[in-house]
């Protein structure tokens, strides 16, 4: 007799894995820490469940959607954590202090978020990321980027690319969230017409749809970027961090993995810089996001700058090649348990994984 | 699989013929051995995998295929978002809300009911226009619903309208225009960017967008 269907049931948005699965996962989770330890991004852990009031301006009806709500015993609505980033805000907003900055953060931790019973896609289950808190300009971006390089690098994913927008553009030809949209899928019609409803002329219509559509290298966006006349001067400066950006990046040997994408427009309404996503070989959809969102925190009572990415992890095990399940054990034969323990602890001193 | 070419998805049928008829013409004549489901063209530029048409959105949002030729029909039924990269020259049709021929097309009761095989864009279309409207979903045959009496509308692909006068049913009202058109994962589109361009560039081959 099998379980009754009742007991074979998992609810959406949530998973376990075991064993060699399992394993492998605490793993990458070390190598990632480890990295941030090496690059001074120290530990924070956010709750794992927070008042939602605190959110409500801030989200959009997607995040809402995804999200799981429910009512403490007080009646007040919590909302558990389905994005790091923004419980991580409200931490540091209620913590930091402008003499602790610039300070750099780093998180691994499970997200619960509803998914749809016919798509499993997703596999959001949990995120590792970092933050740095305190500066801006394109030097620190820069660093937020070659961290998740570096971190890549460490989990033997060194065929991931990084795309790298600038939300400054969106904003500077009238920030909306259609048009963020629209740019972020390519619609370029619709582009066009939201642009034509701010009445923009046809010119700069037609430069600013070019200059969205745009993916490529610091030469190719010079070529592109010497033709244009109709740019503002705020949308000369965001390319102009985005070369700057490409540049530290390729001087650092990341030429082939980094492009500059216009149509990288973030999905949040808080973005307020850079954008930048990774793609892999044989994903469905990006492996990492990141992003400047200057005001954030100043949204939970702190006004700092901050810069920094997330990575859905179980996402990027899935298309890791990782060589080996788990370890190989080793077992003294001895049959006395002290003479066992014993040979273990040896074997162990010599990097050994001992059972008794 | 070859690891080199781009993935793409036709959906069996109709639009089949007519998407191999196009990359053939432009050069990358695609063949597949009897029962197979799978082929590349010569110049393994594509990897090509044939799929039901409903399911094909469902292979790219996966990314089992980075690319597909779909109606837009197919995948606004599917809720998945890709990129559109070009609309194919071929496959456009209506999307037509149809009655019993003379019917009196004004509701009684305030709401109409429907049947189709459209549900998700019945319904949004009809709340989006202020109309209550009871859908019933069908798979296949929706043009017999009037006719049994399962409900007096259907909203429904109609091209000729030859299938409507066989069953003396008329258009309502024409709901929307329906496009072929080639979709990308975003994420695959994202990875092979200069590689898809390239074959948009090939396919449109004096193509106006």
């Amino acid at each position: 007799m099998g379980l009754p269907a009742r007991d074979l049931r998992i609810p959406q948005g949530t998973e376990a894995f075991y064993l060699e699965e399992a394993y492998v996962h605490r793993r990458l989770v070390r190598t990632f820490e480890d990295v941030c330890d090496s690059w001074a991004y120290f530990p924070v852990h956010t709750p794992v469940y927070d008042y939602y009031e605190a959110y409500r301006d801030l989200v959009d009806h997607e995040w809402d959607s995804q999200s799981y709500r429910l009512v403490d015993r007080s009646g007040e609505l919590l909302v558990l954590r389905s994005d790091v980033t923004l419980f991580l805000a409200r931490q540091m907003g209620l913590v930091l202090r402008h003499e602790d900055l610039p300070i750099r953060v780093a998180y691994s931790d499970t997200i619960l978020r509803h998914e749809e019973l016919h798509d499993l896609s997703k596999n959001e289950f949990f995120q590792v990321g970092a933050e740095l808190i305190g500066p801006s300009g394109a030097d620190a971006d820069a660093e937020s980027i070659l961290l998740l390089f570096d971190a890549l690098d460490r989990w033997g994913a060194a065929d991931v690319v990084v795309h790298v927008g600038h939300r400054g553009i969106i904003g500077e030809a009238g920030d909306t969230a259609r048009l963020a949209e629209a740019v972020s899928h390519r619609r370029w019609d619709a582009v066009d017409q939201l642009l034509a409803n701010r009445s923009i002329e046809a010119p700069r219509r037609a430069e600013l749809v070019e200059l969205f559509g745009f993916i490529g290298t610091e030469a190719e966006l010079d070529g592109l970027a010497g033709r244009l006349r109709h740019l503002t001067p705020r949308e000369v400066d965001a390319v102009a961090h985005l070369r700057h950006i490409y540049r530290v990046c390729s001087d650092l040997g990341y030429t082939n993995r980094v492009r500059i994408d216009l149509s990288e427009a973030g999905s949040r309404h808080y973005h307020s810089g850079i954008v930048f996503q990774a793609y892999a070989p044989g994903a469905s959809a990006a492996i990492a996001s990141g992003g400047r969102y200057d005001g954030l925190l100043s949204h939970f009572g702190f006004d700092a700058p901050s810069v920094g990415f997330s990575v859905m992890l179980r996402r990027l095990q899935a298309l890791l090649h990782t060589p080996d399940g788990l370890p190989v054990v080793a077992t003294p034969s001895d049959a006395d348990i002290v003479t066992r323990a014993r040979a273990a602890r040896d074997m162990r001193r010599d990097g050994k994984v001992a059972s008794l | 699989m070859n690891d080199t070419a781009l993935t793409l998805a036709l959906p069996k049928g109709r639009l089949q013929e007519q998407s191999e008829a196009l990359l053939a013409e432009r050069g990358m004549p695609i063949e597949f051995e009897k029962r197979k489901l799978l082929a590349t063209d010569a110049d393994r530029r594509l990897s090509v995998m044939l799929v039901k048409n409903s399911d094909l959105p469902t292979y790219v949002h996966h990314g089992i295929a980075g690319l597909g030729i779909c109606g837009t029909d197919v995948i606004y039924e599917s809720g998945y978002s890709f990129f559109e990269l070009m609309e194919m020259p071929f496959g456009s049709t209506r999307m037509c809300l149809a009655a019993a021929k003379g019917r009196d097309h004004e509701s009684n009761s305030g709401r109409i009911r429907v049947a189709t095989k459209f549900t998700r864009f019945a319904h949004d279309y009809f709340a989006s226009h202020g109309v209550a409207a009871d859908i019933i979903r069908l798979d296949g045959s929706v043009e017999l619903a009037p006719v049994l009496g399962l409900a007096p509308y259907i909203v429904d692909l109609v091209e000729t309208g030859s299938t409507l006068r066989a069953h003396d049913l008329e258009v309502v009202e024409e709901l929307s225009t329906t496009t072929v058109v080639l979709i990308a994962n975003p994420a695959y589109y994202k990875f092979h960017y200069r590689s898809i361009d390239a074959l948009v560039d090939t396919l449109r081959g004096g193509l106006t967008r």
